[in-house]
């Protein structure tokens, strides 16, 4: 038996489960809620289930592999080099990738009406906020210069390939309409 | 550059000429986005100051705001304060537990490759704004336009598309600038209710000190969803300033009753579409086929905003009078104002802000308001004049102001609005006319503005009167005043203009000649002097 927790996102919503499955082809079952951080901490100490289970590789040749054109938009969307990179063995990965989202997708949950604040790996408890309590907090927000709150603290372009007079670059193929 | 003219001149007058059809009812509703006058930006606190860009673009950048890798955001609560203000403004609903959503889109201009936003469960909801016939000038006596919801959301960076370098250069600046987006139920049927929301949501937003509401600037950006007689939604975006929703929605009205009387209906609207505004023309942007699949999800790494009963009831004990209830105060007893000079104490637009808040100038005006009655009734020297505090302070005190660029805040540090009741009181009483007070007036600022704001407690208006010999002359000598009136009469130089003055065929002529009158004496004697004067020596019995 195998247990693990994954965020799902369900047309609407979005939660925390607990997938409880047997085998990689058997159907996985949605376990109960964490409610306390040691429940957490208890299940993370722990290696309950293994990454091989779940991507079973006799399974991704049922379900086409991405094509080597979208592996290669993937690499340049996510700034890697696709130069001197194996596209079939990143094809191979992302097919993996792909099998776990969609198996994940295909875990029925019993409960419909899920408010998508429970999106959380615990319930929330958080303590309302009153009028003072706002405005006691606003008062005691500080910029941090450790993350480059204070103007002119760094050079927010320094790393940047391109730039130009103080302004980041972004190069033609963008669309010209967000909307 | 004749046939751009001509093409462009046919344009408008297709405009102008427009008018909504009965038979083809217009159904609106609008999505505001507001910038918030925080100090900071929302999900950290580097400054929040968008406009600052052209001078030095992306220096006001946190790592999170340039999406750097292991950064996360963290809530500014000042953007949490103001969207309770504005939220109580527009008697919403409060969600006691909001929480942020991504919304997932890939652009230049936003590094995180998602905003943040609130789509499940956003900040405030089922509001209302009432508009009024008198006050918003709208056809019908009143209309309430219904408000779906509040949400607080991050701006995105700005773009600076260089079409012949094939590049766009990114500001971030902008991102992460906390806004508020508005929208309301499809309630408008009528252009002017359109223009009066727009109007009013904007002065409603400067009065509450949560954003400067520009339109021009972008700080506040209306989006408009349109339908006609049932027919899909047409969303229209990217409309810079009031004239452009109006034309916008204008052309597009005409677009589509178009297609309807062509019999084209069915197949061209029955799905909806968003359309750009290009200046002259709606243009398709996008459709049902290309609708984007934002992948909202709730954002892990925000917790809601959790708020006390308390809080609201608090934000709503401490929240000024809404612009409406203040324009209602000022035009019933004791002020009685027009509507017109209520509204110069209550509406904001862009050009005062430089010299003068509305709050500053109806504090200054109720305060000499008070001062000026509690003094004639105190001293007991007649009836109280409810007028004059308004007429000074918004025709005489404004025009000098802004003539002067004098700073209603430096001024009234010398010509408080006690210093102006004395003046009042001098007006009322008659000890100098209304020329000479003007004279005065002005004078009185351009003082203050020579010595540089410091004549505080200085201000001696006696002296001045004295100084520059501006009293009315009470005790006349009767053989002067003819002798002037005379000279008067003989400069004219007309006969057959004081024959009819004096017969009374051009009875209306005689104020010309108390004018010159006033005009000689530097209004120091009364115009009704010089009218008694003027009946005797021509014999005018009317």
């Amino acid at each position: 038996m195998f247990t693990s927790r994954y965020i799902c996102n369900r047309s609407k919503y979005i939660r925390f489960i607990r997938v409880v499955c047997r085998r990689y082809s058997l159907k996985p079952v949605v376990g109960k809620k964490f409610t306390t951080i040691d429940q957490v901490k208890e299940y993370m100490s722990k290696e309950t289930w293994s990454v091989a289970e779940y991507l079973d590789s006799s399974a991704i040749e049922k379900d086409a592999l991405p094509s080597r054109e979208t592996a290669l938009r993937v690499l340049k969307l996510s700034g890697l080099p696709s130069e001197g990179s194996d596209i079939d063995v990143i094809r191979g990965k992302l097919g993996k990738q792909l099998l776990l989202i969609n198996k994940l997708h295909s875990i029925p949950l019993e409960d419909k009406n899920i408010d998508a604040k429970d999106a959380r790996i615990m319930p929330r408890h958080g303590v309302p906020l009153t009028y003072e309590k706002l405005v006691a907090t606003i008062e005691s927000q500080k910029k941090n210069p450790e993350t480059g709150e204070l103007d002119d603290s760094w050079d927010s372009t320094g790393l940047a390939k391109l730039k130009k007079d103080g302004y980041l670059v972004v190069r033609g193929g963008l669309i010209t309409n967000r909307d | 550059m004749l046939r751009v003219k001509r093409r462009y001149g046919a344009a408008t007058s297709y405009l102008s000429k427009f008018t909504l059809l009965p038979q083809y009812k217009l159904k609106c509703g609008l999505e505001i986005h507001t910038q918030l006058n925080t100090a900071n930006k929302l999900f950290s606190l580097s400054t929040n100051d968008p406009f600052h860009s052209s001078k030095s673009p992306n220096s006001l950048t946190s790592h999170f705001d340039i999406a750097l890798p292991g950064t996360q955001p963290k809530l500014n609560y000042e953007a949490v304060l103001l969207g309770l203000k504005l939220s109580v403004a527009l008697n919403c609903k409060i969600n006691l537990n909001s929480h942020f959503d991504r919304k997932h889109y890939f652009y230049g201009d936003q590094p995180l490759g998602y905003q943040i936003t609130q789509h499940f469960s956003p900040f405030a909801s089922d509001g209302q704004m009432p508009l009024w016939q008198d006050i918003d000038d709208i056809d019908t006596k009143s209309k309430n336009i219904n408000i779906i919801q509040l949400q607080i959301e991050q701006d995105t960076g700005k773009s600076l598309y260089k079409d012949v370098d094939k590049i766009t250069l990114i500001d971030l600046n902008r991102s992460n600038v906390p806004l508020i987006e508005m929208v309301t139920e499809p309630d408008f049927s009528d252009l002017k209710e359109i223009r009066a929301f727009i109007k009013k949501y904007q002065n409603l937003v400067r009065h509450l000190d949560i954003s400067t509401g520009d339109l021009e600037t972008g700080a506040m950006r209306v989006d408009v969803n349109m339908s006609i007689n049932e027919f899909a939604r047409v969303e229209l975006k990217n409309l810079p300033n009031t004239s452009a929703i109006m034309n916008a929605i204008k052309y597009e009205y005409q677009r589509q009753v178009k297609i309807i009387k062509d019999g084209g209906g069915m197949e061209h609207l029955s799905s909806a579409e968003t359309r750009g505004w290009n200046g002259s023309s709606t243009v398709k942007l996008r459709s049902k086929e290309t609708t984007i699949d934002y992948r909202y999800m709730p954002d892990p790494e925000l917790p809601s905003i959790s708020l006390s009963p308390d809080a609201i009831e608090s934000i709503a004990k401490r929240l000024p009078p809404i612009p409406d209830e203040i324009l209602n105060k000022l035009t019933h007893e004791p002020y009685n104002l027009s509507l017109k000079d209520a509204k110069i104490l209550t509406i904001s637009s862009n050009s005062q802000v430089e010299l003068y808040t509305h709050e500053e100038l109806r504090n200054y005006y109720f305060d000499t308001f008070h001062s000026y009655n509690n003094a004639v009734l105190k001293e007991k020297i007649g009836k109280v004049k409810p007028k004059l505090p308004i007429n000074w302070i918004v025709h005489e005190l404004l025009g000098d102001l802004n003539k002067l660029k004098i700073p209603l805040l430096e001024a009234k540090k010398v010509l408080t609005p006690q210093k102006l009741k004395d003046f009042l009181i001098l007006i009322h009483k008659g000890d100098i006319s209304s020329a000479s007070g003007k004279l005065l007036l002005f004078h009185i600022l351009e003082m203050i503005k020579k010595e540089n704001f410091s004549s505080e407690g200085q201000l001696n208006l006696e002296k001045l009167i004295s100084q520059y010999d501006l009293a009315t002359i009470k005790a006349i000598d009767s053989n002067d005043l003819q002798k002037l009136c005379q000279d008067i009469i003989t400069q004219v130089n007309d006969d057959r203009l004081i024959s009819d003055i004096a017969s009374g065929k051009r009875r209306n002529s005689l104020k010309f000649l108390i004018g010159q009158g006033m005009r000689y004496s530097q209004g120091r004697i009364k115009a009704q002097e010089f009218d008694k004067m003027f009946k005797k020596i021509l014999n005018i019995t009317y």
